[in-house]
């Protein structure tokens, strides 16, 4: 009884859970082709999974599994106080995907919700004509806010479907943040000035220590590089900072990476921002007893969790400083707590 | 500990056996145990099975380390063999289901069961048993959703009646090896080392002893971020870091105290 085998599951979605709605739906089949091994549970409403009490996120971080389903409204939040809504005056995103399959220890999904599974909504259309009533006017739409939809890209066509929607509507402009090295997964698409891809750099060592299950700061650039030169917004997010007593060197020399691979004056944009969150998803990421970064005694402000004043603009000065050597300030933006 | 639910002494005996577990008399159920496993028989039906999970859990609490598995027979459709071993993934009970995680890599079939209040004739589309939901519902509020594990194996096809003690017995038996794949498996998954060792624990407790509540809970929080940060034991002799960590040397007053504090988060997290 002592001894311990088998670790978990190495295959990706070990069991798909599909709402009974769903199940002739195209985009479900096409899923279900893609995992015919995997263990198919038929379920009635997507919460009866993902929202189960007492799951453990940790273990499931490392065997997660998918769960399709049918949204119904609302299909779009206004952007978060926590992020940037570059000044549009309709800023929204959307819960078309929950959960990630890359397993950062920051991230603030781990805080949200009761499980580390993704939920994919099947409906695209259904968002689409949600966000109609808005297109008389520019509108951004972030599409992986909850997730990352390049990741999951080979398997749900998600990010495909949004940026041909964009072709079609001029006023939709899109945000699409990952950590993925996947650009292969839209580059047979046109370039559009519409969309930006915000990438999340770290430095490898930070990727090693907390971004589980995410590709290496190299592969991040080479993928970067490609989408720059097809002619696409870049906006580089290095951003959330984690900071520790190698912060000056290793985000200064981050920094010089990426200069080093792309041509400053192609990058769209440059995003810096240090660790930040609501301080009650922090209280539930302390349950996790996983990361150091969920115990760091953080200033509280409002309900927000930072470093605090001092080291959150050292940070910013630093990298700020150091981003100037390649691009002027009118291309860097920068978060801080007001 | 590894917590074992059977309805009848039939579907425990093998287990009783295999690891031969003594009978205890601390509970008004039949128990037996030794030192890593507690086996309670619940008797048959839906609160029967709901009721010993409870009175076990609640008589020996189980930690994050633990793990619950109801094992038993059941009736299913012709589609499943006599003798079968099924790892159950959604248990039904009328209009409500329920979804125990299976997160390790097994050999066995997988199936949704029926939990029913009385023994079946009619032939249905799924396995079912009368105990499943029972041992879910009381065994969720002690254990996360992977740590609940439940081992069916097929007795029948709605034939209850051809169901006998000998036949139970002789179902569980023959399956033994592959019960003990799946939980040493389960127990892979499930394990999580402790943070703190007992001396880092005992100095904690020490010194949260010289805090108010909201201090303490600020200095393990600070205790975790050098744990996880520096992956260093905590506490260690003749290092400078004993000196920032070190117990007061008297009775601190409240401004002591507060800078005290400061100390303790600064060492350990600078």
């Amino acid at each position: 009884m002592n001894s311990l085998s088998k670790p978990s599951h190495s295959d990706l979605f070990s069991h798909l859970y599909i709402e009974e709605s769903v199940l002739d739906e195209p985009l479900t089949k096409e899923i279900r082709a893609k995992f015919s091994k995997s263990k198919i549970i038929i379920i009635k409403h997507y919460k009866d999974v993902f929202n189960r009490p007492n799951q453990d996120f940790a273990v499931q971080s490392r065997s997660k599994n998918l769960i399709l389903a049918r949204r119904s409204a609302p299909f779009l939040y206004e952007g978060s106080y926590y992020s940037d809504g570059f000044e549009y005056e309709n800023f929204f995103y959307t819960p078309s995907i929950l959960g990630c399959l890359y397993d950062c220890e920051y991230c603030y999904l781990s805080g949200m919700y009761n499980s580390a599974n993704s939920v994919f909504f099947v409906n695209t259309a259904d968002f689409f004509d949600a966000l109609t009533p808005y297109l008389e006017k520019p509108t951004l739409i972030a599409i992986s806010y909850d997730t990352d939809t390049l990741a999951i890209e080979s398997i749900t066509s998600h990010t495909n479907a949004w940026i041909e929607h964009a072709q079609k509507n001029p006023n939709l402009h899109l945000e699409i943040r990952t950590k993925s090295a996947n650009f292969k997964a839209i580059r047979h698409l046109a370039s559009s000035e519409q969309t930006v891809l915000a990438w999340t750099l770290s430095p490898q060592k930070i990727i090693d220590s907390y971004e589980h299950k995410t590709p290496s700061l190299q592969s991040r650039l080479k993928s970067i590089k490609e989408a720059v030169e097809a002619g696409w917004r870049v906006r580089v997010c290095i951003d959330p900072v984690i900071y520790n007593e190698e912060f000056h060197e290793l985000y200064p020399s981050l920094i010089e990476q990426l200069f080093c691979t792309i041509e400053p004056d192609k990058l769209f944009q440059l995003t810096l921002g240090s660790f930040r969150m609501s301080s009650t998803h922090l209280k539930r990421m302390k349950k996790l007893k996983r990361s150091d970064i969920a115990f760091y005694p953080y200033d509280v402000k409002e309900g927000i969790v930072s470093y605090g004043k001092t080291i959150e603009q050292e940070i910013l000065h630093v990298m700020t400083q150091k981003a100037l050597e390649y691009i002027p300030e009118t291309r860097i933006r920068t978060w801080q707590l007001q | 500990m590894l917590y074992i639910v059977a309805a009848l002494s039939a579907e425990a005996r093998p287990i009783v056996e295999k690891y031969r577990l003594k009978r205890v008399h601390s509970l008004p159920f039949t128990l037996f145990e030794n030192e890593e496993i507690k086996l309670i028989i619940s008797g048959m039906g839906i609160l029967n099975a709901m009721m010993a999970t409870s009175a076990l859990l609640g008589h020996c609490p189980p930690n994050e380390n633990d793990l619950l598995v109801n094992i038993g027979i059941c009736a299913a459709p012709k589609n499943f063999k006599i003798g079968e071993a099924l790892l159950i993934h959604k248990i039904n009970y009328k209009e409500h289901s329920y979804f125990p995680d299976i997160l390790f890599e097994h050999q066995l079939k997988e199936s949704d069961i029926l939990s029913v209040d009385e023994p079946v004739e009619n032939v249905l589309q799924t396995p079912a048993d009368m105990e499943s939901y029972g041992v879910y519902k009381a065994a969720s509020r002690f254990f996360r959703t992977h740590q609940i594990l439940f081992f069916k194996v097929v007795s029948d096809h709605f034939e209850p009646q051809a169901v006998t003690k000998e036949l139970a017995q002789e179902l569980i038996s023959k399956n033994m090896q592959d019960l003990e794949q799946v939980l040493s498996s389960a127990r892979y998954v499930i394990k999580k080392g402790e943070i703190f060792t007992a001396d880092e624990k005992e100095l904690i407790q020490e010194i949260s002893e010289q805090l108010t509540k909201a201090q303490s809970d600020r200095f393990v929080d600070a205790c975790y971020y050098y744990k996880f940060h520096r992956g260093q034991p905590l506490y260690q002799k003749g290092t400078l870091h004993e000196s920032g960590i070190k117990l007061p040397d008297e009775k601190l007053s409240k401004l002591q105290r507060s800078e005290y504090l400061e100390q303790l988060i600064k060492t350990l997290t600078l």
